[in-house]
């Protein structure tokens, strides 16, 4: 008899438990058109925090958010497995390819960023990065970067833009400093794999100390509370005539060349967009007061004279 | 020498008994399904752990403190053969006994099993698995099997239930013609008073409620009963 | 039996009741049959149209390599499973209720997790910001993006399933044969091997099996403790990130061409050895 009562009064409160769970979900929907946006990974905290936020309250719609890396983004576009409304990535690369199968007419800038060194406050070395983030121009970082036992980690060149960046800043580096052998010294073979994590999990290597120092965009230490050391306007890979400027600097990956690529981040409607009329409202807030004063919030630089993408 | 004296909670009451058996003897445990015949024998057997007591075979004790089983030199026979299914007959009797460096048994130890397969009519059965034969066999193998390790105490948990007469009274002759040969102890359990007055006719226990009523032969047992239910468990249906 | 215990039924009703069990039959096989191709039917994805499969070089080198790598070392760390697993499970399949209790908790603790999130605490656990690993570190361990780590991973993705499965076959065994091998003179050590394992063998096969298909296929922890040397499942993510769909299929093909046959082997065997 007492089992049965209390079975009873188990399942009412289970019971009850899920049936307040539903109104919340109601009212998300409520009034508020879905817009599914695939973006960069480096961007979630912008992206799932005060662009939603903003999205919601100014353009009616309801932001649901796909955070990976560019290259992979855009294969799953290509190839139809996901159909997101609008895809952001991060330099030209992905949006061309996604611009050449035809998923997009046109991508527009909306930010760019630049490189940096990101470390960790538990890092032995973080007094020294600390001393060369207060004069970057003096290069410091790089005298740090070559202490012997330090830790430092960076992307796959083979699949992210950024692992790729990084090669050709230090290449830069070497380059401008006159240091031949830095790239060697610093970053080792092409494919290290004493130094290279896949994407999400380098921030978060740097926060428990298993790293010292990694590679980084501008928008990304800042959202992890980890401290960063900027570069030189030189080296960052800010600049937008970098292959003219630097035509030996080339990188041969996986029988592939590459070159340096902006860091230009730029958004697409997409072609079979579910809500062709939120995606083009989108982009247009993205590139507008209330979408740029996020973006800086940030420490998303403006695209400034960046141009548009076309097939 | 086997004594025995114990004591063993059980739900609704306690089993409490003493005994002692020399070698070579047998003794029956008699009375009502539930009176606590199956627990005696478990203890003895090492299956279970009296609460309290002693169990001592042969100037080596078996319990306090609980002898390992491997150790024990004892063979228990139930109603279920318990055997191995994933080996055929004969790997099941030779299961107990060891061989050899060689592979092969003892001349002596190789006779004593053949005597085991020809007396209980194993030798059809020899090669098949143990997992195909049916029960009136099966128990012939188990007696088998634990005979073949020649052990010092036999204890037989209702081994005959199920089985037809005839099956029956050719065991119980099987069993008393090898304890003459062999010289183990021997205890049986049963309710069925007519089986363990063939198998142990000179020494009884009869158990109520977990203690012990009455001791004597089966001729005492039957001339005097000492308890109404002993009376009626002996009388005719 | 029935027509004579019902002689009043008239043919024509007797060859119902045949009929009825018969449609019956097929009514089940045929419920049976739809279920396979459910769950077959994200299969048909291959024929998708994601144009020409790509099996150049630049992919071919990479993915047998892949495979190489999957096969070794998923293999090694079933090896480390079945011998440290077996015991462990010999020994819970023994203890009380109490101490079991406290056991499946602990074997499901690290199945539970979400791959991700194994993979995050293996390297926060074993990484150099941790004592343990900075002594590993010390004696030239590597324990991140190494075969070392890829074994370890696979370790602690498959132990639980293994270890489950293996003492649900051990409690199959039934009490009283092991206490009659016990009393026919075999030590505990003599009765696990003779009776207990010869007895569990299809379920500790099923076991076994589970816990390879389980740790073969993992992708969300490697990816974070091992992305080096890459196994099939980081192969085939590098794969769809440099080249696209066309370069993932022929290594899916591959994928379930190799990791399928040895969990069948493994029950096929394991079903044969039952009834020798």
């Amino acid at each position: 008899m007492a089992m049965n009562t209390s079975r009873r009064s188990f399942l009412q409160l289970a019971l009850a438990a899920s049936a307040s769970a539903l109104p919340f979900k109601w009212a998300g929907a409520k009034n508020l058109a879905p817009l599914a946006v695939a973006y960069a990974g480096s961007m979630g905290s912008l992206m799932e925090g005060p662009v939603k936020a903003g999205v919601a309250k100014s353009l009616d719609l309801d932001f649901h958010g796909r955070a990976q890396g560019s290259n992979a983004l855009a294969q799953l576009i290509i190839g139809g497995s996901i159909r997101p409304d609008v895809f952001i990535s991060v330099t030209p690369g992905p949006m061309q390819s996604v611009l050449k199968a035809g998923k997009a007419m046109a991508a527009d800038p909306i930010a760019h960023t630049e490189m940096v060194i990101g470390y960790s406050p538990k890092s032995r070395f973080a007094n020294k990065f600390d001393q060369a983030a207060k004069s970057p121009e003096k290069n410091e970082v790089f005298q740090v970067l070559q202490e012997p036992g330090l830790r430092f980690g960076r992307t796959d060149p083979i699949t992210d833009p950024q692992g790729r960046n990084i090669i050709f800043t230090v290449m830069l580096a070497e380059k401008s400093l006159q240091k031949p052998g830095l790239v060697e010294t610093i970053l080792g073979p092409t494919i290290n794999e004493k130094q290279i994590f896949t994407e999400p999990t380098v921030m978060a290597r740097l926060q428990s100390g298993e790293l010292d120092a990694a590679s980084a965009y501008k928008i990304q230490p800042g959202s992890f509370n980890l401290p960063f050391v900027p570069l030189p306007k030189a080296i960052n890979l800010s600049g937008e005539n970098l292959q003219s400027e630097h035509p030996e600097v080339k990188l041969i990956v996986g029988e592939k060349s590459w070159v340096p690529e902006p860091l230009i981040y730029y958004a697409a409607v997409l072609r079979d967009a579910p809500n062709p009329r939120g995606a083009t409202a989108f982009v247009e807030w993205l590139k507008g007061a209330d979408g740029q004063n996020i973006l800086r919030h940030f420490q998303y630089d403006a695209p400034s004279s960046a141009k548009p993408l076309h097939p | 020498m086997l004594s025995v004296s114990i004591r063993k909670q059980r739900r609704d009451f306690s089993v409490s008994v003493a005994f002692d058996l020399n070698p070579g003897g047998s003794l029956a445990l008699f009375g009502a399904s539930g009176s606590g015949k199956s627990t005696v024998l478990s203890c003895i057997a090492g299956l279970e752990e009296p609460d309290q007591g002693y169990v001592r075979l042969n100037d080596v004790s078996l319990f306090p403190p609980g002898l390992p089983l491997h150790k024990r030199s004892i063979g228990y026979l139930t109603q279920e053969p318990n055997l191995f299914p994933h080996l055929s007959v004969r790997e099941n009797v030779h299961f107990g006994v060891k061989n050899s460096s060689n592979g092969h048994f003892s001349a002596g130890l190789a006779e004593w099993i053949s005597e085991l397969r020809d007396r209980l009519d194993l030798s059809t059965l020899w090669d098949a698995p143990a997992s195909g034969i049916s029960g009136g066999q099966a128990r012939r193998v188990s007696l088998a099997r634990t005979l073949a390790r020649r052990p010092s105490l036999l204890l037989l948990d209702e081994p005959f239930t199920g089985l037809d007469r005839q099956l029956v009274r050719k065991l119980i002759d099987d069993l008393i013609f090898w304890n003459q040969k062999l010289g183990f102890t021997m205890i049986a359990v049963d309710h069925q008073a007519e089986v363990l007055e063939r198998l142990c006719p000179q020494q009884a226990l009869v158990l109520e409620m977990g203690k012990i009523m009455q001791r004597g032969s089966w001729e005492e047992l039957r001339h005097a009963p000492a308890t109404e239910q002993l009376r009626s468990l002996l009388s005719p249906l | 039996m029935m027509r004579l215990a019902a002689p009043n039924l008239c043919i024509h009703e007797q060859g119902k009741i045949d009929t009825l069990t018969n449609s019956r039959k097929w009514l089940l096989r045929g419920a049976a049959a739809l279920f396979a191709l459910a769950l077959l039917y994200p299969f048909t994805a291959f024929l998708a149209d994601v144009g020409p499969w790509q099996w150049n070089e630049s992919v071919r080198g990479p993915a047998l390599s892949s495979v190489r790598v999957s096969l070794s070392l998923t293999a090694l760390a079933m090896l480390i499973i079945v011998c440290v697993g077996t015991p462990l499970a010999a020994y819970i399949a023994r203890c009380g209720m109490r101490e079991r209790l406290i056991w499946q908790a602990v074997l499901l603790l690290p199945i539970l997790l979400p791959p991700l999130a194994l993979g995050i605490l293996l390297t926060l656990a074993f990484g150099p910001a941790a004592k343990l690993g900075q002594i590993l570190d010390r004696y030239g361990l590597v324990m991140t993006n190494s075969p070392l780590a890829f074994v370890v991973t696979q370790v602690y993705i498959g132990m639980g399933y293994f270890v489950l499965g293996a003492i649900a076959a051990f409690d199959g065994v039934p009490v009283m044969l092991e206490k009659q091998a016990a009393l026919l003179g075999h030590t505990p050590l003599q009765v696990f091997a003779r009776v207990t394992l010869p007895l569990s063998r299809l379920g500790l096969a099923v076991a076994l099996s589970l816990a390879w298909v389980r740790a073969i296929g993992e992708f969300g922890a490697v990816v974070v403790t091992a992305y080096y040397p890459a196994g099939i499942p980081v192969q085939l993510w590098v794969n769809l990130q440099s080249f696209g769909l066309p370069s993932v299929m022929p290594l899916l093909v591959i994928f379930l061409a190799v990791a399928l046959p040895f969990p069948w082997l493994v029950h096929v065997v394991a079903q044969r050895k039952r009834h020798a």
